[in-house]
């Protein structure tokens, strides 16, 4: 049984994963679903620094830590976030232990990862936005396409895009063939 | 009523030596903005315990940015507090909001650390976050 697929990638670095097949079909999104865009996160306790001049507000959530969003669910034991000042969107997010997280891209994907720990960066620099997030502690994405495995595991928002810093390893869904070429519907870089 | 007032470094504090309305306790920012309240923490009555603790009710909580723009408000229907050691408990509940009012936070049960640079507020139980705009930017 052609079940598991290892394509040990040389060449190192910087590799590129984005998916060139057909976004998964999804309901469109209601007026309702559309209208709302907030996000509610439930947890055991939290702490909130209220900061100061120059630190930042922050909240800790421990215990059971649930965030559902139209476009994010997310379990874990620990959450971070980091509140700008004024009505800006968070900046930082650090979840950690038993990490599981539940998106949908831009694009319509639906990705499903694990890990210990993933950090959530938001930046505009010289009217560019930076939007990342890295896993880190056995990251496991998953995909209608199969699974990688790749630590660290970078995920750039803004270009819908997975970076590998090191060589991943691919785990094809059951049934696809491989036989050592890339035939996962991953397009490499 | 009777107050009077403890001139305290840092914050301006009125304790209450008797039954108290409507008090205020307000905390300021380091130089340079040493005069802008950083927090203010005042209740709709006051009572005085034993031990120097005071049982608060309508308790509210606001924070402030260094140009007077209120950063979030917290409110709990009672609390008790030990104003020398600035710090204020609970078993009720308690609703938080930011200034522009996108972020809510509610739960069962508080600790509030209420000092210097230092000011924290924990809750205990089922902690209930809204967050208006959205955990991630469109």
């Amino acid at each position: 049984m052609k079940r598991l697929l290892f394509l040990l990638l040389a060449g190192g670095c910087s590799l590129i994963w984005a998916q060139t097949n057909e976004p998964m079909q999804t309901n469109a999104p209601s007026l309702a679903a559309k209208a709302s865009q907030q996000t509610e996160v439930d947890s055991d306790n939290a702490e909130f620094d209220m900061g100061g001049a120059h630190s930042p507000r922050q909240v800790f959530y421990n215990g059971n830590v649930r965030v559902t969003d139209p476009k994010i669910k997310l379990w874990c034991e620990g959450l971070t976030l980091d509140l700008p000042p004024g009505s800006g969107h968070v900046s930082h997010i650090t979840a950690v232990t038993n990490v599981v997280i539940d998106f949908i891209a831009d694009t319509g994907e639906k990705y499903h990862v694990t890990s210990d720990k993933a950090v959530y960066d938001y930046s505009v620099v010289n009217q560019v936005t930076n939007e990342t997030v890295t896993w880190t502690g056995n990251p496991i994405v998953t995909t209608k396409d199969g699974k990688i495995l790749s630590d660290p595991l970078i995920w750039d928002r803004r270009a819908n895009r997975f970076y590998f810093p090191h060589k991943p390893t691919f785990i094809l869904p059951e049934g696809l063939s491989g036989g050592g070429t890339n035939n996962s519907g991953f397009k490499l870089y | 009523m009777i107050l009077f007032i403890v001139a305290a470094r840092d914050i301006a504090q009125q304790i209450p030596a008797g039954r108290a309305s409507a008090f205020t306790t307000d905390m300021y920012y380091e130089h340079p903005n040493e005069q802008q309240v950083q927090t203010r923490f005042s209740g709709a009555e006051a009572t005085p315990l034993p031990g120097g603790l005071l049982d608060v009710k309508g308790l509210k909580v606001e924070a402030f940015s260094t140009n007077g723009t209120l950063q979030l408000v917290a409110r709990a229907p009672q609390c008790t507090y030990a104003m020398l050691d600035g710090v204020a408990n609970s078993s009720s509940h308690l609703n938080m909001e930011s200034g522009d009012g996108k972020f809510h936070l509610e739960g069962d049960g508080f600790l509030l650390l209420w000092r210097k640079n230092a000011t924290s507020l924990t809750v205990s139980n089922q902690v209930h976050t809204v967050i208006e705009t959205g955990l991630l930017p469109p």
